[in-house]
C-alpha cells in the first residue's frame, strides 16, 4: 500500500510541487530580468532662484532675489519680459539657478533646458547657449559648455527650443547659469521675453554615451554602405539598360569632307577623301587596329597637340612614345566601316557613342522563347504523358478491382493528401466534417514543435527501424536462389 | 521518391485493374445485383478509408514519412515479384539457349 501511494499520490504532490516551484523561480527570474533601477530625474521648477533684473548684476543683493518658486507659474514668473542684455559687468547670465537636491558628485547628469521665446529676433541672434557652473553667483568659474541640440521650432506664435547638456556633478558646484551669446564673446543685447519653460535633471550612465556613439556610428556605416550598394545597383542597372559602350574612337560626324593630309600633316583639299576635324585622344606607344580598309592616313600629334608624323595606307599602326593624339583621313566611300578601336584585332563596325542595346537582346531572346513555345505543343505533351496510365481504363465498373485495389488506392490518396482542410464524408446524406489534426501540428509554437520532434523521434525512428529490416529481410529473403514462389501483395 | 511510388502505384493498379477485368465484366453483365452490393461495399470501404486519413492527419508525422512508409510497402509487395520475373526470364533463357 505504501508503494502504491508513493507511485500515485506522492508522485502526483511531487509533480505539482515541482510545477510550483518551477513558477516561483520562473517569477523571480523574470522579476529580475525586468527590474531596471530606476534613473533620477529631478525637476528644478521648484529649485531655482530668478534675477529679476539682469542690469543690477549677480552681486547686488537687493537686486537679486533667490525666492523660491513654486512648481507651476501660472503668473508668468519665469518669463524675462521686456528687452534687456545679456552682458553686464562681465556677466552673461540671464537666469541662474542651483539645484537644492544634492547631485552625487562623480556621477553624471543630464540637463534638459526647454526654452520659449516670442521674440525671434533674438532668438535668432541669440546662436550660442552655454551652461556655466560655479561654487557661487558670482564666481562661475566651471567650463563652459555649449548646449547640444540648440534648435529652433516654431509653436504657433511663440518659438521654443531645447537643449541637453550632460555635466559630471561636483559637490561644490551649485549654481549654474544659462548664457545666451551671438557668438564667442558677443554678447546679446535687446533680448525679449525669455522664459525657462522647464528644466529637468536625469542621472545617466556615461557608458550608455558610447553605446549611442556606437549605435551613431553604426548607423551612419549602414547608411554609407547602402548608399553606396544604391549607387552601385543604379549604375549596375544603367549599364545593363544601356548595354556595352561601343569601343569605336573615330566619329564619322566630327569630319572634313574632300579632305585629307600630306606628308607635313597639313590638310588639302581631296576629293573623295575625308579627314577628322577633331583630336583624337590615344596612349602612346600603344596599338590600334582599323577595319578591313587599308589606305588610312593617320597623322600623330604630341601632348601639345604638335605635328610628329603622318602614316600613310596603314590599316594597324602604333603610336610613337609621344603621341597623345592623332587625325585620321580616309575614303569617303569607306566611312560607314571605319573602326578604330584599341588593340592588335579589328572589331565590327559600330557608331561611335552608342551602346548595344540590351533591351534589343532581351526583347529578341523572349521572341525566340516566345517562337519556341508556340511551336512546341507543350500541353499536349503534358496531357499525353499524365494520361499515359489513364488512358488504360478499360471498364467503368471495376467492381471487384476497386474493393481489390482498396488499401493501394488509400495509399495513392495519402500521398497527396497534404492540405489543412477539414476532412469531410457524406453519412446519411449528410456532410461530416471533422478537423484536420494539421491545424495543430502546423501551428509554429514551441511546445508543439518540441511534441512533434519527440514523437517523429521516439516514433517515427521505430518506424522506420521496422520498415528498414521490413526491407532486408525481404530482399533476403526474394534473393534466395532456392525460393520459387514469388509473394505477392497481400490484399 | 513520391512521384516514382505513385507511378509504382498507378502501374499496379492498372495491372490489376486488367486481370480482374474479365470476371468484373462477367459479374457486371450477369449478376447486376452482385454489383450493386459489390460497389455499395467499395463505397462504404471507401468511406472509412476517409476517417483513416483523418486519424493519421492527427499524428504528428510528417508527409515525407508517409511516403517512406508507402515505398517500404511497395517494394516489399513488388521485389519479390520483380526478382521471381527475372529469375523465370534466366530460367528460360537458360532453357532456350542451352
Amino acid at each position: 500500500m505504501k508503494q502504491i501511494f508513493n507511485w500515485t499520490i506522492g508522485s502526483f504532490f511531487r509533480t505539482i510541487g515541482r510545477i510550483v516551484a518551477y513558477l516561483i523561480i520562473g517569477a523571480i527570474i523574470a522579476f529580475i530580468l525586468m527590474y531596471k533601477p530606476k534613473a533620477a530625474t529631478l525637476t528644478s521648477y521648484d529649485t531655482y532662484t530668478k534675477i529679476m533684473n539682469q542690469e543690477s548684476g549677480c552681486g547686488t543683493s537687493n537686486r537679486y532675489s533667490y525666492t523660491q518658486y513654486s512648481n507651476n507659474d501660472p503668473a508668468g514668473d519665469l518669463w524675462q519680459t521686456g528687452s534687456f542684455n545679456t552682458q553686464y559687468s562681465g556677466k552673461a547670465a540671464i537666469l541662474y539657478f542651483n539645484f537644492q537636491y544634492n547631485l552625487t558628485a562623480g556621477k553624471y547628469y543630464d540637463i534638459d533646458i526647454n526654452f520659449n521665446t516670442s521674440d525671434l529676433s533674438s532668438a535668432l541672434n541669440t546662436t550660442n547657449v552655454y551652461v556655466d557652473s560655479g561654487t557661487s553667483c558670482q564666481d562661475l568659474s566651471g567650463d563652459r559648455v555649449a548646449l547640444i541640440g540648440f534648435t529652433l521650432s516654431n509653436s504657433g506664435t511663440n518659438y521654443s527650443n531645447k537643449a541637453t547638456i550632460r555635466i559630471l556633478a561636483n559637490s561644490a558646484t551649485t549654481y549654474w547659469a544659462i548664457e545666451l551669446y551671438k557668438g564667442v564673446g558677443q554678447f546679446v543685447t535687446g533680448v525679449n521675453n525669455w522664459r525657462i519653460n522647464s528644466i529637468t535633471i536625469t542621472e545617466v550612465d556615461p557608458s550608455n554615451t558610447n553605446i549611442v556613439i556606437d549605435n551613431a556610428t553604426n548607423n551612419t556605416t549602414n547608411i554609407i554602405n547602402n548608399n553606396n550598394e544604391n549607387t552601385q545597383q543604379i549604375i549596375d542597372n544603367q549599364s545593363q539598360l544601356l548595354g556595352q559602350k561601343c569601343s569605336n574612337l573615330f566619329n564619322k560626324n566630327a569630319v572634313l569632307d574632300n579632305t585629307t593630309f600630306d606628308s607635313n600633316g597639313n590638310a588639302f583639299t581631296a576629293n573623295g577623301f575625308y579627314a577628322t576635324s577633331d583630336y583624337i585622344q590615344v596612349s602612346p606607344s600603344t596599338q590600334y587596329s582599323l577595319d578591313s580598309y587599308n589606305g588610312y592616313r593617320v597623322v600623330e600629334y604630341n601632348s601639345s597637340k604638335t605635328f610628329i608624323q603622318r602614316l600613310f595606307d596603314v590599316k594597324n599602326f602604333t603610336t610613337s612614345s609621344n603621341t597623345y593624339y592623332i587625325k585620321l583621313s580616309g575614303n569617303t566611300s569607306n566611312i560607314n566601316n571605319t573602326m578604330l578601336v584599341k588593340g592588335s584585332t579589328s572589331q565590327p563596325y559600330c557608331e561611335y557613342g552608342s551602346y548595344t542595346s540590351k533591351l534589343d537582346e532581351t526583347n529578341n531572346s523572349i521572341n525566340n522563347l516566345t517562337d519556341t513555345l508556340t511551336d512546341t505543343n507543350t500541353d499536349s505533351d503534358a496531357n499525353d504523358l499524365s494520361n499515359y496510365f489513364n488512358n488504360l481504363e478499360l471498364s467503368s465498373h471495376n467492381t471487384l478491382a476497386s474493393i481489390v485495389l482498396l488499401p493501394v488506392n488509400f495509399l495513392s490518396q495519402l500521398l497527396d493528401n497534404s492540405s489543412n482542410d477539414d476532412i469531410c464524408a457524406i453519412y446519411r446524406n449528410k456532410n461530416i466534417c471533422l478537423p484536420s489534426g494539421s491545424l495543430i501540428w502546423s501551428r509554429n509554437h514551441s511546445l508543439i514543435n518540441a511534441f512533434k520532434l519527440f514523437f517523429q523521434l521516439v516514433v517515427g525512428g521505430y518506424l522506420s527501424y521496422k520498415c528498414l529490416t521490413s526491407v532486408f529481410h525481404t530482399a533476403e529473403s526474394a534473393l534466395q536462389p532456392d525460393k520459387t514462389t514469388a509473394e505477392v501483395m497481400k490484399l | 521518391m513520391k512521384l516514382i511510388v505513385k507511378a509504382i502505384l498507378k502501374l499496379v493498379m492498372k495491372l490489376i485493374s486488367l486481370l480482374l477485368l474479365p470476371i468484373d465484366s462477367l459479374i457486371n453483365q450477369h449478376l447486376p445485383a452482385l454489383a450493386n452490393a459489390l460497389d455499395s461495399v467499395s463505397q462504404f470501404l471507401t468511406w472509412l478509408t476517409t476517417f483513416a486519413k483523418w486519424v493519421l492527419s492527427w499524428l504528428p508525422l510528417s508527409n515525407q514519412f508517409y511516403a517512406f512508409l508507402i515505398a517500404v510497402l511497395v517494394f516489399r509487395f513488388t521485389f519479390p515479384l520483380l526478382v521471381e520475373i527475372v529469375k523465370l526470364a534466366i530460367k528460360w533463357y537458360h532453357y532456350l539457349v542451352p
